[in-house]
């Protein structure tokens, strides 16, 4: 479809009466999404992201959805005991007035149980819900991978965890 | 008496320690110098196993070439893609240069739920060089003893908790497809004389990974 790298933000108030208030609320922004293409027998498919907080609040991620997928979960992979591990995060505070990156080796969603495995070129719907209830949702693409600039991007490949 | 039996006692020590270090020398030729792999200091000779559906893989597989082997399994989301996904650009690198690029041996620790066939798709998805395989746990374990890998399942307890166990332990029925597995993510190197000689530490770089490869 489009090749812009700014996904573009449907930001939902659950009070549409007041547009106003839900402007102020959604100082957010998901930049740079994709989703991991995986083989045709993958169960799971990984979504990555940068979320941007233009607002003087904290932004807490509490639940996720994705079309065509049974189940969405805020994940965090982390080294622990010398091993990879992986945990389930009930929330994701995204600090006011930064950029908070979900990047392979780090914070991601993690989707499970597929109808189909999603295929290069698609776009998966993904939304999230805020701790003050208002749901905003991205269109992913779905790609091999991210790297914009081919030859930098071995360098950001396992790139190392930066929140705990 | 006592004492030159003592000198005669040391010098068999002596030389029997120094014949070790002439065979051991002889055995495996000395390693480049490596940047970012950490060598083990000493050359670890992987044992007998038997791994694949049709027990096709051996030890011999390791035979003349070099190999790089990565323990993961299938329904990983996160770190094995990455790493597989990573393995293609170092691929890419060693091509680029001529360089002959060491087999690729994504050795699932999850034969609960892969299979052989679905091993293949998803290694080929990445490169279709690399090799994908599975076995009995007794077998795979051979392997992750050699080359001190830790693995263990992790599922969410009803508490939820997550509970990490032995792979082989019993889990409840509802986590039997959606179990997680926690395990190291170091990158094996293995000289064509089926040794264990050194091993990438996470995070990995394509380019630096292919930076020691290229001098082998
Ligand atoms: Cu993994």
């Amino acid at each position: 479809m489009q090749k812009s790298i700014i996904t573009t933000l449907i930001a939902t108030a659950i009070f549409s009466a007041t547009p106003s208030f839900a402007a102020e609320q959604t100082n957010m922004m998901i930049m740079d999404a994709w989703v991991r293409a995986a083989p045709p027998s993958a169960k799971v498919q990984a979504a990555f992201f940068t979320v941007m907080n233009h607002s003087n609040q904290t932004i807490v991620l509490t639940d996720v959805e994705a079309q065509g997928f049974g189940r969405s979960e805020l994940h965090l992979s982390a080294k622990k005991d010398g091993m990879m591990t992986m945990q389930k995060q009930q929330k994701v505070t995204i600090p006011a007035n930064t950029i908070f990156q979900f990047k392979p080796g780090s914070y991601h969603v993690m989707l499970l149980e597929p109808n189909k495995i999603a295929a290069p070129g698609e776009l998966v719907n993904v939304s999230f819900t805020l701790l003050n209830g208002e749901k905003i949702s991205a269109q992913m693409p779905v790609k091999r991978d991210n790297s914009k600039n081919k030859m930098d991007h071995s360098e950001m490949d396992h790139s190392d965890i930066e929140h705990n | 008496m006592k004492k030159s039996k003592a000198i005669i006692a040391a010098g068999i020590i002596g030389l029997s320690a120094l014949g070790a270090i002439v065979a051991n020398n002889m055995q495996s030729p000395s390693l480049p110098t490596l940047t970012t792999a950490y060598v083990q200091p000493k050359q670890i000779t992987l044992p007998d196993f038997v791994l694949g559906d049709n027990n096709q893989y051996t030890k011999a597989l390791f035979k003349d070439k070099w190999s790089l082997v990565f323990f993961g399994y299938a329904s990983c989301p996160d770190i094995c893609p990455t790493e597989l996904y990573n393995l293609n650009n170092v691929a890419k690198i060693m091509t680029d240069a001529g360089k002959a690029m060491p087999q690729v041996l994504f050795i699932s620790v999850d034969p609960q739920r892969d299979s052989h066939e679905m091993l293949t798709t998803y290694t080929h998805f990445y490169n279709d060089d690399f090799i994908g395989m599975t076995g009995a746990s007794a077998e795979i374990d051979k392997l992750v003893a050699s080359f001190g890998v830790i693995y263990q399942k992790t599922f969410l307890a009803n508490n939820g908790k997550y509970v990490s166990v032995p792979y082989t332990a019993p889990i409840p029925e509802d986590q039997r497809n959606s179990y997680l597995i926690n395990h190291s993510s170091r990158l094996y190197l293995v000289n064509p004389q089926g040794q264990y000689v050194a091993a990438f530490a996470p995070p990995h770089s394509a380019k630096k990974i292919a930076e020691d490869l290229l001098k082998l």
